[in-house]
């Protein structure tokens, strides 16, 4: 039996992303997806000889952008290199990588407790909010696309030479759910820069783990393991969670880790050898002689610096202590850009901001809304959360306000009167309907009198149903005791 | 002169070159005497001299698409195609 104290797991991630730009690396083809086999290449990303490579001064900007959004150290001078392998997805027979001289070094990467598993959200593992440290982040080229045939593989080039920022992690993680929380916090940076949309099931992020175990307490690793074939944040999870029990069992039986890479079979829920390493790759990496090396510091990091966002952390902050949203709405609206947006612009008008982000995280995002296009203006929320803290409709009214809004988008208030919802607030009325009450319920009067407190309820029940649900609650209530206690 | 470690069958194989017997002789010789020379750079005290920062920005490209081959174009020159993709021998992983 496996102790789970006396095991510890030592994860590293390299994080592969697709950035966000119109062309390829280092030729003017669009990098898109969808359009018809090698219908998007062109000499330089075939690898034909005689062409050269010329840098996308975007994917340049969007790389140091990460790196500052990381709090990276950014290379006043960069290189690229050649790492040159043989592999029919990658015509030249090398790819343009960067290997001494990355753009960024160093930077981590803040674990925000509300992005690990709904399961360990209020685990110590969550709350400790760890920060993960990053080795460093680099700008290469994407290899093309292959499909396998029974006796031979097709390539498609369209992907080949498109832009590809890997981000590597030091061995910091501990946990599988440490691995997750890393993957949708660094998602939410990348999303707040605009850098990728960093979607790991479209493989727009991609993302292989190393992972070993050690008893705890230990200084030295263990022999470590690489796993393929994650394509998904709760993948990468699940494998760590196999792979982790696997290794713990396989070293209390006394069985030596293997050195290898090996592939997650999401359907099998487990990991199988792809290849042993019994050899170190050898790249032969050497300086891209087509390519001069690259100095931020003339501009470069400057366009980058223009472009940093409000990063998650700090627009969490704000957003809980300005507009007095909870923990939990903040991180949901710090990982959705255009969500976030459309709740400022609600927010904006009113006083009521925390009202206004309940309307908006649980009843609107339940209609699941694309908030860039709802014809549902953000201002109605505003108002609609003025209307119920102001008192002219009670929640009851509102909810049905909502059902309104969304069925035919109008202003609430405009809904009010047409549905003729408003609350009666007036003191004469109310007070007419409370006579009423005490007039039809001797039983409940005298109960109430006699100390069961609970009995107004009846009370008040016969007041909303006389009033056709309009009363004001609250008035109702201080009416009622006044008259009762009289 | 004294070379560096230098194994040819090994840089061989990296680059997918078959070699005799005698050729590895050879080039391990030859291959040798470049290294060795290149040793002799290693000389030189470089300890206060600065890293020479490139002069000029390499140009870099706005990024705006510019037209690709037709797919017939990009295709001319492959062994075997089908379906617009390129045959190649199977690839196992
Ligand atoms: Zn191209």
């Amino acid at each position: 039996m496996s102790s789970p104290a006396k095991w510890e797991a030592v994860i590293g991630l390299e994080v592969h992303v697709q950035l966000h730009t119109q062309t390829k690396m280092f030729c003017g083809c669009i990098n898109q997806y969808g359009g018809a086999a090698n219908s998007q290449v062109c000499p330089v990303c075939l690898g034909m000889p005689g062409s050269l490579p010329v840098p996308n001064e975007e994917a340049i900007r969007k790389t140091i952008l990460t790196g500052l959004m990381l709090g990276c150290r950014i290379a006043p001078v960069a290189r690229f290199d050649r790492k040159n392998y043989f592999y029919p997805d990658m015509p030249k027979n090398y790819q343009i990588s960067q290997f001494e001289d990355p753009l960024c070094a160093g930077g981590a990467v803040g674990l925000d407790p509300f992005l690990f598993p709904k399961d360990l959200q209020e685990s110590d593992e969550a709350k400790a909010k760890r920060s993960i440290r990053l080795t460093r982040i680099h700008l290469e080229e994407d290899v093309a696309k292959s499909f396998h045939y029974e006796e031979r593989s097709g390539i498609d080039f369209n992907r080949a030479g498109t832009p590809l920022m890997e981000i590597v992690s030091e061995a910091d993680l501990r946990t599988p759910g440490e691995a997750f929380a890393f993957l949708g916090s660094l998602r939410q940076v990348l999303l707040s820069g605009g850098v990728s949309s960093a979607d790991m099931e479209k493989g727009q992020m991609r993302c292989d783990v190393n992972v070993s175990v050690r008893p705890v307490g230990q200084k030295e690793f263990g022999t470590k393991v690489e796993l393929k074939n994650l394509n998904s944040i709760s993948g990468v999870r699940r494998a760590l969670e196999y792979e982790i029990g696997r290794q713990i069992g396989a070293v209390e039986k006394g069985e030596a880790i293997q050195h290898e890479t090996r592939r997650w079979d999401d359907d099998a829920g487990a990991t199988f050898t792809m290849r042993t390493k019994e050899k170190a790759h050898d790249y032969r990496y050497f300086p891209e002689p087509d390519l001069l090396p690259v100095r931020t510091d003339q501009g470069l990091r400057k366009a980058a610096e223009s472009g940093l966002p409000e990063l998650p952390a700090a627009l969490q902050a704000r957003l809980m202590q300005e507009n007095g949203v909870t923990a939990y709405q903040a991180s949901v609206l710090a990982a959705d850009r255009v969500l976030c947006g459309y709740y400022e612009k609600a927010a904006a008008g009113t006083k009521h901001k925390a009202a206004v982000a309940n309307w908006i995280l649980n009843d609107f995002l339940a209609t699941q809304p694309d908030p860039a296009t709802s014809p549902v203006r953000p201002e109605f929320f505003g108002e609609l959360a003025g209307l119920v803290v102001e008192g002219v409709i009670n929640s009851a009214q509102a909810k049905k306000v909502f059902a309104e809004l969304m069925a035919n988008p109008a202003s609430p208030k405009a809904i009010v009167e047409k549905l003729g919802l408003a609350q009666i607030s007036d003191v004469g009325a109310l007070a007419a309907f409370c006579d009423e009450a005490i007039a039809a319920n001797p039983r409940s009067v005298e109960d109430y009198r006699s100390g069961k407190s609970n009995a107004i309820n009846a009370l008040k029940g016969f007041v909303m149903k006389k009033s056709q649900g309009k009363a004001n609650p609250t008035q109702v209530d201080e009416i009622l005791k006044a008259k009762l206690s009289a | 002169m004294s070379a560096p470690k230098l194994n040819v069958a090994d840089v061989a194989g990296l680059a997918r070159l078959s070699l005799t017997p005698d050729e590895t002789t050879k080039f391990t010789a030859q291959l040798s005497q470049i290294l060795a020379h290149m040793e002799t750079l290693g000389q030189i005290a470089t300890g206060d001299v600065p890293e020479v920062v490139p002069p000029a920005q390499p140009v870099l490209r706005p990024d705006m698409p510019t037209p690709s081959l037709s797919v017939e174009a990009a295709l001319a020159n492959a062994p075997a195609q089908s379906n617009d993709l390129i045959l190649v021998p199977k690839i196992v992983e």
